[in-house]
């Protein structure tokens, strides 16, 4: 209907660009979110590390990336417009209950453990700052619920965009680590190789940091709450295709940061805090600060948009009302939405807690989950009844397919990779 | 399994079970059926499937467009999921009489049936009298209250529903609707989701919408509309509409001008009673109510006011202007509304005159508008 109205001004002329413009704004927003919140506390440490250990070596990998997770978010994308319906509510009604509850149960306990870890990256913040942990949880998870709880999906947009942009610091964190253009450039676009264990096990996290079944259930289910017509299609593309670019755009410099310094000087770091307190002497404090507060916007990030999917996937599983702008008719939701936050802020807090067996718990756990989850939306795409003109062409499948298979294949040898070393 | 809809004493009777063997499906029409047992279907005799099977207009398949689907409440709010179904012996056919929302009906599904919890839990059934399938946009089947039951509701509580929509199918809901009730149900939709709702209707829609509403509603949409779209749907509108719209449009939503309705009853001073009743016969449909009749002189303007009552209790000869009342109480275009609601409580009026300078009559306010303007939410 909208498309009717814009017939009225001759297309070329300033006002006919003025209202297409105001289409696309209105449209534009879950997928650059969707796309930005992958780069969490866990992308971010994982950025480092590549770029501490290998310096430009691994920036290939992000290029070829950035091209898989504009694929498998337009999938998500394109499946949430045309249907209206969130991934967890399609599986529901077209594959079987036993599927359904598995891949809601494993997605939950993935994206519980997952909000732990965007907890442990606010942690470290509060460390370098020497704020006590049990200030800075609280807060983080305060925080989020009030915004999440309080705000219209306009407001919860907004905030989320606005942090989308935050993630500009490390643009500038990675022009103060003064790195070698020319090397960066030859990283971008020549594939090299390290025939080390340790090469590829980082290579295939770099992966799985990116594309993972929440951002695959988020992505789909943000549309849909917005209520972005199937006939915006176009524009939602753009906002999905601009998503990838900026995620792994930010990425690349996060790269370039740590390769500029930690790289060049030799130092191995872990985590992403390290990673800030390392550059302070090679870069100078404003470089740490940069990467510390990034840091925290991406945990917070990550942290809201984790916790929203696993209400999303829940209440789509079973039929319950979840939507941002119906609070009150989605009690569900919400309930859901407050357990994650808060009952992972106060296991957070419980000393000795063996943060790493659990986050590998739910990388294995996602490993599982994703080969499902890919394989039932190349199905759903394929459905004609479904998805009517917009279903996957031959083309279309044979790059979904390559991506999925690319996919699967990275997240097997994760888990593989990390039982056997 | 094959159902169609209504046909035993309101419920979808079975017509047919679907069968998947080795990757072939076909269908069995349900008159070849003996029994339906637990875990076993005896048939009257063999070979009696078919391979091709078309489904009727009205039949529907149960696993795949009832079972595990969206119920949606009577306010379009996603409530649950189908969780099992129901089936009933009824005058010797079998038809779905129930749908089961439970959790109880979930865990038996899943094979947790020995679990100590499960008999705590308890199933809940909902009668398929109360639920209806709607076809969906995309030729999928949804269960909803049914478009009867929505008809019979008040426009005004049609509006709230819509406000609890989302937009597409808000304006779904608004295009369903014959135009007469789409008109009286967008003159309620409160002002900020009106806008963006218009905006959102092609400007034919629209127009059509809007040679329904009383010219000052209407009048209230055009201004709400952007530049754009006012001019595209003043060129899809009658002439006349659309210069009595021009007219009311030029007045900002506070002043008596911006209220009024420009259709009012009116004769002239020299009209019968009798002329005036039956004037009012032929143009009854056109107001929503009339109190008043305006007696006025050829240059329209006002003379005196009678009422309704006064006409009826009058004899049919006489002259409209003797049993008139000569001291009226009028108000101009550009007086504010909260005075014009000031006149009408303090002279107890159930409707005021609105005119120019030259004291030509414009238009009309009712307690109505007035209650409208005070009270914009209601």
């Amino acid at each position: 209907m909208i498309m009717e109205a814009l017939s009225g001004p001759k297309s070329g002329s300033w006002k006919y660009f003025k209202m297409k413009l105001w289409v696309i704004l209105s449209v534009i927003g879950p997928g650059i979110i969707a796309g930005t919140a992958d780069n969490d506390a866990g992308g971010i440490a994982t950025y480092s590390v590549v770029g501490a250990s290998f310096g430009y070596k691994m920036l290939w990998i992000l290029f070829v990336i950035t091209f898989i997770l504009a694929i498998t978010q337009e999938m998500g994308a394109r499946l949430g417009l045309v249907t209206g319906k969130g991934l967890a509510a399609l599986i529901r009604e077209n594959f079987s209950l036993r599927m359904t509850t598995l891949v809601v149960l494993i997605t939950f306990l993935a994206n519980w453990a997952n909000v732990l870890a965007e907890y442990a990256g606010i942690s470290t913040i509060a460390d370098i700052y020497g704020i006590p942990r049990y200030v800075a949880v609280p807060l983080a998870a305060l925080l989020i619920w009030y915004i999440i709880y309080k705000g219209s999906y306009k407001v919860v947009q907004k905030v989320f965009l606005t942090s989308a942009l935050l993630f500009f610091a490390y643009i500038i964190a990675g022009f103060m680590a003064h790195p070698d253009w020319g090397l960066a450039l030859k990283g971008t676009f020549i594939p090299q190789l390290e025939m080390t264990q340790d090469f590829f096990y980082t290579a295939v996290a770099l992966i799985g940091t990116t594309i993972t079944a929440w951002g695959q259930f988020f992505v789909q289910s943000y549309f849909v709450d917005k209520g972005v017509a199937s006939e915006h299609l176009r524009y939602s593309r753009w906002d999905v295709f601009m998503g990838a670019f900026w995620t792994d755009f930010v990425a690349f410099f996060i790269i370039l940061a740590t390769a500029g310094t930690l790289y060049k000087a030799g130092i191995r770091i872990e985590d992403a805090g390290q990673a800030a307190i390392a550059l302070e002497p090679l870069a100078g404090s404003f470089a740490k600060h940069l990467f510390a507060w990034g840091l925290l916007n991406a945990s917070l990030l990550g942290l809201a948009v984790v916790s929203m999917t696993s209400s999303y996937v829940v209440t789509e599983a079973f039929g319950w009302e979840g939507r941002v702008d119906l609070k009150k008719e989605s009690p569900a939701f919400y309930k859901l939405l407050a357990f994650t936050i808060f009952s992972s802020a106060i296991a957070i807090l419980i000393p000795g807690l063996p943060l790493v067996p659990i986050l590998l718990g739910s990388q294995m756990l996602n490993t599982f989950v994703l080969p499902v989850i890919f394989i039932a939306i190349i199905k759903l795409l394929n459905n004609a009844q479904l998805m009517g003109k917009h279903r996957n062409s031959l083309l279309l499948n044979v790059i979904s397919w390559i991506s999925v298979a690319f996919i699967v294949f990275m997240s097997v040898l994760l888990v593989y990779m990390t039982f056997t070393s | 399994m094959i159902v169609k809809e209504r046909e035993i004493s309101g419920y979808p009777e079975v017509t047919g079970i679907v069968i998947n063997r080795k990757g072939l499906s076909a269908v069995i029409n349900f008159v070849f059926i003996e029994n339906l047992g637990y875990g076993e279907i005896t048939l009257k005799k063999s070979d009696c499937w078919k391979e091709h099977y078309e489904l009727a207009d009205d039949e529907f398949m149960l696993a795949r467009d009832v079972l595990d689907q969206q119920i949606f409440d009577v306010e379009g709010v996603r409530v649950v999921r189908v969780n099992d179904i129901e089936l009933a012996k009824i005058e010797e056919k079998f038809a779905l009489i129930s749908v089961d929302i439970s959790n109880r009906a979930l865990l038996r599904r899943l094979g947790l049936v020995g679990l100590p919890i499960l008999r705590k839990t308890k199933s809940k059934f909902i009668d398929w009298g109360n639920l209806s399938v709607v076809k969906g946009s995309l030729g999928n089947l949804k269960l909803k209250i049914s478009k009867a039951k929505l008809v019979k509701l008040h426009p005004a509580d049609i509006a709230n529903l819509i406000e609890n929509l989302n937009f597409n199918e808000s304006i779904k809901l608004v295009q369903s609707l014959d135009k007469e009730t789409a008109a009286e149900v967008l003159e309620e939709v409160e002002p900020e989701y009106k806008d963006t709702l218009l905006e959102r209707i092609s400007p034919k829609e629209l127009a059509h919408i809007m040679e329904e509403m009383p010219s000052a509603q209407a009048a209230d949409v055009i201004k709400d509309l952007s530049e754009h779209k006012k001019r595209l749907v003043f060129r899809k509108l009658g002439v006349r509409k659309a210069m009595t719209l021009h007219k009311l449009s030029k007045y900002g939503n506070d002043v008596a001008g911006g209220i009024m309705n420009p259709e009012f009853m009116s004769v002239n001073k020299d009209a019968t009673v009798g002329q005036a009743i039956s004037k009012i016969r032929k143009h009854s449909d056109e107001h929503s109510s009339i109190y008043h009749v305006f007696v006025v002189d050829e240059g329209k303007r006002l003379e005196g006011v009678v009422s309704v009552r006064t006409l009826l209790l009058a004899n049919s000869s006489q002259k409209v202007n003797e049993i008139m009342g000569k001291v009226i109480r009028t108000v101009r275009v550009r007086t504010h509304i909260q005075e014009v609601a000031r006149v009408m409580t303090k002279y107890n009026l159930m409707s005021i005159a609105v005119v120019d300078k030259n004291k030509v009559i414009q238009g009309l306010i009712t307690v109505d508008d007035i209650l409208r303007f005070l009270i914009p939410n209601a």
